[in-house]
Formats: structure tokens, C-alpha cells, sequence
């Protein structure tokens, strides 16, 4: 064996162990639990999804969240129908996504139990519209658990959803969004 | 034609009425549109999505597999998950709390039907909601 064939041993083994670990090492959420809030003076509207999937990368705070439109629920079957054929055109357009990271996830030891303020930023999809979302929210580490917390608020026409002039005074422009995804470790 | 004035405006109203409270969709009592098995499913799920979107999408689905995660209590929507030909997907099946005490009854490594609405394909399988267990 010469010198040009230890190396490439030793880089294989090396390369390959290190994405082993990376790949090993992430949390994961399958029934998250993402909210939305419509406030006006004539109506207030709700709807719960609990079956968000989530992965979150310790190492480098990459963030992914996706969920089915249609698993929304509502209070009212006419508001839901609404909300699937009108507004989301769930048919089209069945799932939402971020991506995006956790910048200070550095500040985060995933060692140490506690409730730990963390920023968020990246890109949602509704729809066929992307923007850029920057918000705040916290990670709460409880051995291998991790439940995470945010709150933010987007304007719907921002991803072209249309509210028709005839229910206007009952659907908000700016849409509150709440989410709570508990994590496990992956092994 | 007061009283036809009248009997336009109190049927609008009624059919307002109606309509605002107009009920869930019962799945439990539907017929369903499609019966198979979890392994078919995903497997023809993830061949093909968006065809699949327009087949099953919304649709009543009666599915049957094995079940491979529980999350029943101290939950919102009480979850059985059914193992796929992938090991890392499932098809993810969540309950109304008033299903409780069906699913408590429920083991990894059995086998069920479960009958539910097709809300198509997430990062860890496909999605359905509004379930109930066939018996």
C-alpha cells in the first residue's frame, strides 16, 4: 500500500463517519401543532393543525416545518370548506413549508435543560408564494425532548389569498400564526 | 305578494342558517372511496404524487397495515401510525378525542383497519385526518 491509497482510506473513513453523525444527529417532530388566529370586530376564526412534521438540526440550527392544508380543522364545517376550496385551494396547493434556520443556535445547549429565547429566520411557502419570515421564539430542552414555541403574524395577500369584498369584515388581513412542535432525539 | 316577499326572505334566512351550521362531513357513516392496503398506498403515493393528489386527495380511504407508533393520550388529536414499505414513512392517521377508548385497546405490531380523509403526502408519510377504527 502506498502513501495515495492510505490517505484515500483515511478520508473515506473519515467523510463517511462525519456524515454519519450529522445525519444521526437531529430532532425530529411528526404531530406538531401549528394554530391560526383571524381577529375582527364582527368575527374571530381559529383553526388547529396537529399533525406538523418538523426537523430541526442541532449542529447548524437548520429548521424545516411542513404541513397539509387540509388537515386543518375548524369549529365550523362551512368555514373549513371555505378555507380548503376558496382561499387555500387545498386541491392545488395541499402543503405549506419553512425553511429556514435558527441563527443563534449556538446559545442552545442541547445538554442542559432550560428554555432558551432563539431567532428565527427563513422562507415560508403558502400556496405558491415564498417570502422571507424573521421572528422570535423558544426552545425548551427537557432531556432528549425539545418543544418549540413561536408566534408570528403574515398578511395574507402577501400569498395570494384572496378574501372576496363580501366577507371582508370577517377575515383579518394579518393572520396570526402559533406553533408548538415537540421534538424527539433521533437515534 | 307581502307573503311571497316574506317567504323569500324567511327561506334566504333559513338556508343562512343552514348552511352556517351545516355539519361535518361524517366519515364514519360514508361509504368509502377507496380500500387498501398501507404498504400499496404509499408505495403508489410516493411513485407518483401529484397524480395521486388528484386521485385521493379528500377522499374516504379504508386503510390496513401494521401499526408501528401510537400517540394516544395527553394529546389534541390522538395519532396511529401504520408501517409503510419505508422505514423512515408511515401513514399517519389522527383521531377525535371521542375515539379514545377505541385506541387505548390498540398495540405496536398489530394489525387495523382504519377508515379516515386523505390529506396527502408530508415529510414523514401521508397524512389523514378525521379517522375512526373499522371494525
Amino acid at each position: 500500500m502506498n502513501y495515495k491509497t492510505i490517505t484515500i482510506i483515511i478520508l473515506t473513513v473519515f467523510l463517511s463517519s462525519f456524515t454519519l453523525k450529522t445525519e444521526k444527529d437531529k430532532y425530529v417532530a411528526k404531530n406538531g401543532k401549528v394554530s391560526f388566529y383571524s381577529h375582527t370586530d364582527v368575527e374571530d376564526i381559529r383553526a388547529e393543525n396537529n399533525k406538523v412534521s418538523s426537523i430541526l438540526e442541532p449542529k447548524t440550527g437548520k429548521l424545516a416545518i411542513e404541513l397539509l392544508i387540509k388537515s386543518f380543522h375548524f369549529e365550523k364545517a362551512l368555514m373549513e370548506e371555505h378555507f380548503n376550496e376558496n382561499y387555500m385551494e387545498s386541491d392545488k396547493y395541499p402543503k405549506s413549508k419553512f425553511e429556514g434556520n435558527i441563527d443563534n443556535i449556538n446559545e442552545v445547549d442541547f445538554s442542559k435543560n432550560g428554555t432558551y429565547n432563539v431567532k428565527i429566520s427563513g422562507n415560508l411557502t403558502i400556496k405558491d408564494k415564498t417570502n422571507k419570515i424573521n421572528t422570535t421564539g423558544t426552545l425548551k430542552v427537557d432531556g432528549n425532548k425539545v418543544t418549540g414555541n413561536t408566534v408570528f403574524k403574515i398578511i395574507l395577500a402577501d400569498y395570494n389569498v384572496s378574501i372576496p369584498a363580501m366577507v371582508k369584515s370577517k377575515i383579518s388581513k394579518e393572520i396570526e400564526i402559533t406553533a408548538e412542535l415537540d421534538y424527539q432525539k433521533m437515534k | 305578494m307581502i307573503y311571497l316577499a316574506l317567504f323569500v326572505i324567511i327561506a334566504a334566512i333559513a338556508t343562512g342558517v343552514y348552511l352556517w351550521n351545516k355539519p361535518h362531513r361524517n366519515i364514519e357513516k360514508s361509504k368509502e372511496d377507496f380500500a387498501i392496503s398501507a404498504i400499496d398506498f404509499y408505495t403508489e403515493y410516493s411513485t407518483d404524487e401529484n397524480n395521486s393528489n388528484t386521485k385521493y386527495l379528500n377522499k374516504i380511504i379504508i386503510v390496513s397495515g401494521i401499526i408501528t407508533e401510537l400517540q394516544i393520550e395527553n394529546t389534541e388529536e390522538p395519532t396511529v401510525a401504520l408501517k409503510t414499505s419505508d422505514e423512515s414513512m408511515t401513514i399517519s392517521c389522527g383521531f377525535d378525542k371521542k375515539w379514545i377508548n377505541d385506541l387505548k385497546i390498540l398495540k405496536i405490531g398489530a394489525e387495523v383497519k382504519i377508515k379516515g380523509k386523505c390529506d396527502g403526502l408530508g415529510m414523514f408519510g401521508i397524512v389523514f385526518t378525521k379517522c375512526n377504527i373499522e371494525k
